[in-house]
């Protein structure tokens, strides 16, 4: 006798079919049937997006029911394979300022099935950890909610859920570094491929956190791909459990976005990454944010020192700058910002085909010296690079001083000038220009000119204000 | 399309003895009629010899070789068929969804046959039409089209509401 109703398929069919609906419609599933609901149940937590933001008092948060779910169905845990916790700041009014998260209400959770999971977990300090969630601690909640999801292939934590992260770091670096004696509960995140790690709200006004040793066990993960994470200047850095050498890493890690660390310190994050393509660095400067190691001087000697740590895999760089008035401490102005030293040492970047940086960072702040820098240009440049995409951050720096016709005029040395182009590597197919620098047009007889240079060196000279995104997947 | 030469012919049996006569590359859209016809030397492919196909009576296999002559021209499937936007998309083209207006029994023995011809296209079809059947239904109207008794007590179904909380109002 055939089957012929829905539940009769064979599950594999069912999967498909529900595979198809969007949560709402599982959701309707879940309560249409006994055996439905035992199908679908799983499916509901496969991949996890929850938002948390200002919402009326008596409402729960979403990610508290979820933790209060997966303690009661506690085999539903391994089912999920992708969470996103998201949210920034807590705007009571569309135009005020963003307020921080507030506690989260523990009363749904049951401390006991807490306490006994962290029993199982092995986990150090227990008892601070089962304090911090009766006091509604946004990152002790993070934690227990990690430790209770093995299988996970992907994690996004929000700006809402990183203001603090010792007790999720002091987690990871026992269940992720720990070697020797582990629970058989105590998850190892062998699927975990791509990690999102926030900066935190109003990160500003939160000098007294420092996520470094927090967030550096994600590095340990065996499957890592892509890691995109806001790290805060250690004092010192240290890996965990490395005796302050440079530990071995798993080698699957392709592709990092990485937010606020500064030049000084990006060394040591490099040094372990042998298999890094792909770097997007947002540099950044604030004043008092790390004062021991951000300040208003950008030392591309050290830059250059550090990328040269993955100098034979990096495939593709992108270095955004931005600095923001600190307003603690009465500042409305964007601080100032020089630089210092040279970025020689990219030229050993001997894969790289792709370098998006500032003007200010490769050429400086100021025109002045500009005959001598563009006939040395070419020496700084990687000796494989094609695509040169060179961008107008940081223009609202007070000594900004270049405009349109002296970046033209620049650009113009550069590639008549026999002793600067010599020196450009023969395979620059494209430079990108940040102009115009401001609002409207170029002036015609600029533009002009860039399409005779083009013409005549056959490197493209490209607008950057005209919808070009530089990318390589073409 | 001017083709010159006849299209060669293949014949497959239901599982209540019709034997069918179809062109090869209408049954090839079979991954299982293409598997076993490669193990099958042309020679001996002829009407008395028919391809079993065992779990597939003659209603239904009448509707599938409809399906396969119409779409026997398609492309091959793209390569990247896990993307995320085709995951979730249930459009169906106007032909097929005319195709598939015919009763639940029928449409899951569509389905089914599909799924055991290996018919990828098709079975993504069935799928897509079943889905849109429940998309935006609540649970009563999901019972109610798909004939299931709700064996839920009030307090069974309060606690599930409980359960699925963290995901409502999204």
């Amino acid at each position: 006798m055939p089957a012929r109703t829905m539940q009769d398929c064979p599950s594999e069919l069912q999967l498909a079919i529900f595979a198809l609906l969007p949560l709402g419609d599982l959701l309707s599933l879940s309560l249409v049937s006994k055996s439905l609901h035992t199908f679908v149940e799983p499916l509901l937590v496969a991949d996890i997006h929850l938002e948390w933001k200002k919402q009326p008092e008596h409402n729960l948060p979403p990610v508290a029911a979820l933790l209060r779910t997966l303690f009661e169905r506690p085999y539903l845990g391994q089912h999920c394979l992708h969470l996103r916790l998201t949210g920034m700041g807590f705007k009571t009014q569309p135009r005020g300022t963003d307020e921080e998260p507030p506690a989260l209400p523990v009363s749904v959770l049951s401390l006991p099935a807490a306490a006994e999971h962290i029993r199982l977990i092995e986990a150090p300090g227990a008892v601070t950890w089962l304090e911090e969630l009766q006091a509604g601690a946004v990152d002790a909640l993070v934690a227990l909610l990690v430790s209770l999801l093995p299988n996970l292939v992907s994690l996004e934590l929000g700006p809402n859920f990183t203001l603090e992260s010792a007790r999720l770091g002091k987690f990871l670096r026992h269940a992720i570094t720990r070697v020797g004696n582990r629970s058989s509960w105590l998850p190892k995140f062998p699927s975990l491929k791509h990690v999102v790690f926030a900066g935190r709200t109003n990160e500003f006004r939160h000098c007294n956190f420092n996520n470094a040793a927090d967030v550096l066990p994600f590095f340990y993960l065996p499957s890592l791909q892509t890691m995109s994470v806001s790290i805060d200047n250690p004092v010192t850095w240290a890996w965990p459990h490395s005796d302050n050498a440079t530990p071995l890493l798993p080698s699957s890690l392709t592709s990092l976005e990485l937010f606020r660390l500064r030049e000084t310190r990006l060394q040591h994050l490099l040094a372990p990454l042998k298999s890094l393509k792909k770097l997007h660095w947002h540099w950044f400067y604030q004043e008092y944010l790390d004062s021991h190691a951000s300040t208003y001087v950008v030392a591309l000697d050290v830059m250059a020192h550090a990328l040269c740590q993955v100098l034979g895999t990096l495939v593709e760089l992108t270095i955004e700058a931005d600095t923001e008035a600190n307003e603690l401490y009465g500042g409305y102005e964007d601080p100032d910002v020089k630089t210092r030293g040279s970025l020689r040492g990219f030229a050993q970047l001997s894969q790289l085909k792709l370098l998006r940086i500032p003007w200010a960072f490769l050429v400086g702040f100021s025109p002045e010296e500009a005959p001598g820098k563009m006939t040395h240009l070419g020496a700084s440049l990687p000796s494989g690079l094609e695509v040169l995409i060179l961008t107008g951050e940081l223009l609202s720096v007070e000594n900004f001083d270049w405009h349109d016709g002296v970046i033209v005029g620049a650009i113009d040395l550069l590639l008549t000038e026999e002793e600067a182009s010599l020196r450009l590597p023969p395979t620059l197919k494209r430079i990108i220009l940040p102009l115009p620098l401001y609002v409207g047009t170029l002036l015609p007889e600029l533009q002009t000119r860039l399409d005779e240079l083009s013409a005549q060196s056959g490197i493209k000279l490209e607008l950057e204000n005209i919808g070009e995104d530089g990318s390589m997947d073409k | 399309m001017a083709e010159s030469k006849p299209a060669q012919k293949i014949w497959i049996r239901s599982n209540d003895d019709k034997t069918f006569e179809i062109d090869r590359d209408v049954g090839e859209r079979s991954v299982l009629i293409k598997n076993l016809l490669e193990d099958v030397g042309d020679a001996d492919l002829s009407e008395e010899n028919a391809i079993p196909i065992q779990n597939v009576n003659e209603t239904v296999l009448r509707k599938v070789i409809e399906w396969c002559e119409h779409h026997r021209n398609d492309p091959p499937a793209s390569q990247d068929e896990e993307s995320d936007a085709r995951k979730k998309t249930t459009e169906i083209e106007e032909w097929d969804q005319k195709f598939m207006q015919v009763d639940q029994e029928m449409l899951f023995e569509i389905i089914l046959a599909a799924n055991y011809l290996d018919i990828k296209a098709l079975l993504d079809v069935g799928c897509k039409t079943v889905a849109n059947m429940i998309k935006g239904k609540s649970p009563e109207e999901i019972r109610k089209t798909f004939n299931i008794t709700n064996d839920f007590s009030p307090e069974e179904e309060e606690q599930i509401r409980r359960e699925n909380e963290w995901a409502e109002d999204r």
